[in-house]
């Protein structure tokens, strides 16, 4: 092209320039980059401007694992697909006598389910909510559910070559579940490592599925049970998995390097305990262990002794002022005043809807996911916490640094 | 040290002394610019995008064409890598719609960051005077993050039609067919790169004034080969390094998948350019033609290496404020984040160069000086597929 035809582009250019710079300033600042509205998204977590509308899943089967746990395989109403990360929970809303309980229940199927999900329940002793779902919940019965959430997750990508050592207790293995059938499907190359502790055959959950899969992948998945009374010629492990119980486990698992592994685990808490210390006294990075708590269902206080307090929320340099009303949680009150606020589980065991406090004195409902420095540079769960009084916040605050 | 020239700049108000710092690196371009012919077909080009910063004032810009459209009615089968690579780019084709678009992305999220969040380092940024308070990290990271996408997408919109224009100029008959799936490849990547930033991140900067430079050049550059140098090479080279440190360092499952099958398009893209070159400039063309072309090479990826300083964030964050854009400058180039993206980006374009003949001894001490002359082994694109290549960054990071 000739010099004389850039040229005269160039004049072209210059003048766009000069009545660009002569604009006002609001104009050109305009000019480094343009603002979106974030399309916000239903599924793991939602914005405020769904409010907290629970979604509504039907139970399409009903699946009696043992004699105290029960699988429901539930699908959307709307038959939309429904996306996971193998490990998440959903939150169960159930009304019984005419008072309102929310449970986490994990997903026990696989992600590469696209129009169903199962979640498993084991009978609690005087568990209200898991003896009710035991007992009333049928093919058809319509459950009102909060989430997928959590972050003890698995992300299956095929691309993937990794070695996985789950540890399950009991219902525990309800998410190992999940992770296990994911990672066999998606991932061709990686190889699991399960080991499973019970009192007794009778109670370990999924007993024939691991059989089965066992044999489907006999080249990738190697299955162990230990049962704490095990039957006269019970072959498998012996003892309750604690810390020596599952040394002994892990020295007879040749196959498994625990240098190139990850460990998946969930289950009692002394389990969980001893299980963490070995791999750390072998050597393991601590990194490389993940690990689900199921924590009881906090325990609400008596809502109706809340005031309303004026209310100060700071979300991504934006401010929103108002009152809350009273026996309203942070969360609900937030909503309501429209604040960008962030929620998934909506009981505490998520963590998705962390805040910290920046002034005022809150309540939060007790056990809840936040670890102990959480507690002590003042973030709460915005959930699961009532103000006492006037309350300044901010939602998803960076991360507590030790 | 300070000399004369930096004590009279210090005591100049800030936005002279940006207005003295981008001249004096527009300068330092047209200073690199060794033969005529190469300062011929970039200089009008610079100026348009470094002085005038053309990309900027205005929604649209213009770029004249002046390459011809050549046509063969005898069809003939001229190349059989490229119809090979035709074939691959036939399978390889996938829907942008049926990526996981329902994931929510909160890029403010420190637990599963959009991008690294070491990019802009705290404690450098600190020794400058730059404080981040609570959210303004992430906040940072947001943008930087965003900057970097939004060069992505731009630098897609000229690959697409850059694309259209190298189907149009190619010699080969085969080149031209697989041309098309590149042009198809390419609104792809526009399609799904525009999509995550308007709806996920909520933030689109503009095209920077490098990046303008270099697709204006071979825009309106005349011969074909330059086109191919320009796009194949040089800009899709770039990108497959950007987008792989992306991919690496990305923890949001959305974007992972969406560069994991960019990843592999642009593998191809690459591989296309230097079946074509490889031949033409080791034997189709005269030994000063191929030398004007090693400079034009080293041009571009001067510009390229300057094209990262994220001005375009600076100007956002710090314009008229006491933060001077060579300390910003100072900070892009020492932060750890921003170093191994240069250093990704670089691994994966310096070895095309070499592959198709554009790294003689002649001008190798140039890289060296612009300190590119770490990069100069390494592999080139036809010896790794797209597939290889996501696998290798897999096992990098894991």
């Amino acid at each position: 092209m000739s010099l004389l035809r850039k040229l005269s582009l160039l004049v072209v250019d210059l003048q766009k320039m000069l009545t660009n710079k002569m604009g006002s300033p609001q104009q050109r600042a305009k000019k480094t980059f343009r603002a979106y509205d974030i399309t916000p998204v239903v599924g793991s977590s939602a914005s405020s401007s769904e409010m907290m509308h629970p979604d509504i899943m039907q139970v399409v089967r009903v699946i009696r694992e043992t004699a105290d746990t029960v699988s429901l395989v539930m699908s959307r109403q709307d038959k939309h697909t429904i996306q996971f990360v193998p490990g998440m929970f959903y939150t169960v809303i159930a009304t019984i006598d005419g008072v309102e309980y929310r449970r986490a229940y994990s997903i026990s199927s696989a992600s590469t389910e696209a129009h169903t999900v199962t979640i498993t329940i084991k009978r609690v002793q005087d568990g209200l909510v898991s003896n009710w779902i035991n007992d009333h919940v049928l093919e058809g019965t319509l459950l009102r559910v909060f989430g997928p959430s959590g972050t003890f997750v698995l992300l299956p990508d095929s691309t993937q070559k990794r070695h996985i050592l789950l540890i399950g207790g009991g219902s525990g293995i309800t998410p190992l579940m999940s992770i296990c059938k994911s990672v066999l499907a998606i991932e061709s190359e990686s190889t699991i490592h399960l080991l499973y502790g019970n009192r007794s055959k009778e109670e370990a959950i999924f007993f024939d599925e691991f059989k089965r899969l066992q044999k489907q992948y006999s080249d990738r998945l190697t299955i162990r049970h230990v049962l704490e009374t095990p039957a006269a010629g019970w072959k498998g492990g012996k003892g309750r998995l604690d810390r020596s119980t599952f040394a002994q486990e892990l020295d007879h698992l040749a196959t498994l390097n625990i240098n190139d592994s990850t460990v998946y685990m969930c289950g009692p808490e002394p389990m969980m305990e001893g299980v963490r210390a070995e791999l750390l006294s072998r050597g393991m990075l601590a990194k490389h262990i993940h690990q689900e708590r199921f924590t009881p269902a906090p325990t609400h206080k008596n809502a109706l002794s809340y005031a309303p307090q004026a209310l100060i929320i700071h979300v991504n340099g934006k401010t929103w002022k108002g009152q809350s009303k009273p026996s309203e949680t942070l969360l609900e009150s937030g909503l309501a005043l429209s604040a960008d606020m962030q929620f998934s589980c909506t009981m505490g065991g998520c963590g998705r809807c962390r805040i910290k406090i920046l002034q005022g004195d809150v309540e939060m409902d007790e056990p809840n996911c936040l670890t102990a420095e959480e507690h002590t540079a003042r973030y709460a769960l915005s959930c699961i916490t009532r103000p006492l009084s006037a309350v300044e916040f901010e939602v998803a605050p960076p991360n507590v640094t030790l | 040290m300070n000399t004369p020239l930096d004590s009279i700049r210090n005591i100049l108000p800030v936005h002279v002394r940006n207005r003295v710092d981008g001249l004096m690196e527009a300068a330092d371009i047209f200073a690199s610019m060794k033969s005529p012919s190469v300062m011929r077909a970039i200089a009008p080009s610079a100026v348009r995008g470094l002085l005038f910063s053309a990309g900027k004032h205005s929604d649209t810009s213009d770029m004249p064409a002046s390459h011809s459209a050549h046509f063969n009615w005898a069809y003939p089968h001229d190349h059989p890598e490229m119809l090979e690579l035709y074939e691959r780019a036939k399978l390889g084709q996938w829907n942008g719609s049926d990526l996981p678009w329902h994931t929510s992305v909160d890029p403010l999220n420190a637990e599963i960051p959009v991008a690294p969040i070491d990019l802009i380092d705290l404690n450098i940024a600190k020794s400058m005077g730059i404080k981040f308070e609570g959210k303004e990290h992430m906040r940072m990271v947001h943008s930087m993050a965003s900057w970097m996408l939004s060069q992505f997408l731009h630098g897609e919109q000229g690959a697409l039609l850059a694309a259209a224009q190298v189907t149009e100029s190619v010699k080969f008959y085969d080149g031209k067919l697989y041309g098309a799936t590149q042009v198809m490849d390419e609104a792809r990547h526009v399609e799904v790169f525009q999509r995550y930033i308007t709806e996920k991140l909520g933030k689109m900067y503009h095209i920077n004034d490098n990046l303008f430079v270099i697709i204006d050049a071979l825009m309106t550059d005349s011969r074909w080969d330059l086109k191919f140098l320009g796009m194949q090479i040089m800009v899709e080279g770039l990108a497959l390094g950007a987008f792989g440190f992306l991919y690496q360092s990305t923890k949001e499952p959305l974007l992972k998948e969406l560069l994991k099958y960019v990843i592999q398009d642009e593998a191809r893209h690459v591989h296309y350019g230097v079946l074509a070159l490889k031949e033409h400039i080791n034997y189709g063309i005269s030994k000063s033609e191929r030398n004007e072309r090693e400079d034009w090479a080293y041009e571009v990826a001067l510009l390229m290496r300057n094209r990262f300083m994220a001005y375009e964030v600076y100007e956002e964050w710090y314009d008229g404020t006491s933060v001077t854009r060579s300390q910003w400058r100072e900070l892009i180039m020492n932060s750890p984040g921003m170093q191994r993206f240069r250093k990704t980006m670089f691994t994966r374009l310096v070895p095309n160069i070499r592959e198709i003949g554009l790294l003689s001894d002649r001008i190798r001490p140039h890289y060296e000086q612009a300190g590119l002359g770490i990069y100069f082994a390494g592999q080139a694109a036809p010896e790794v597929t797209g597939e290889q290549m996501v696998t290798e960054l897999d096992r990098e990071s894991a």
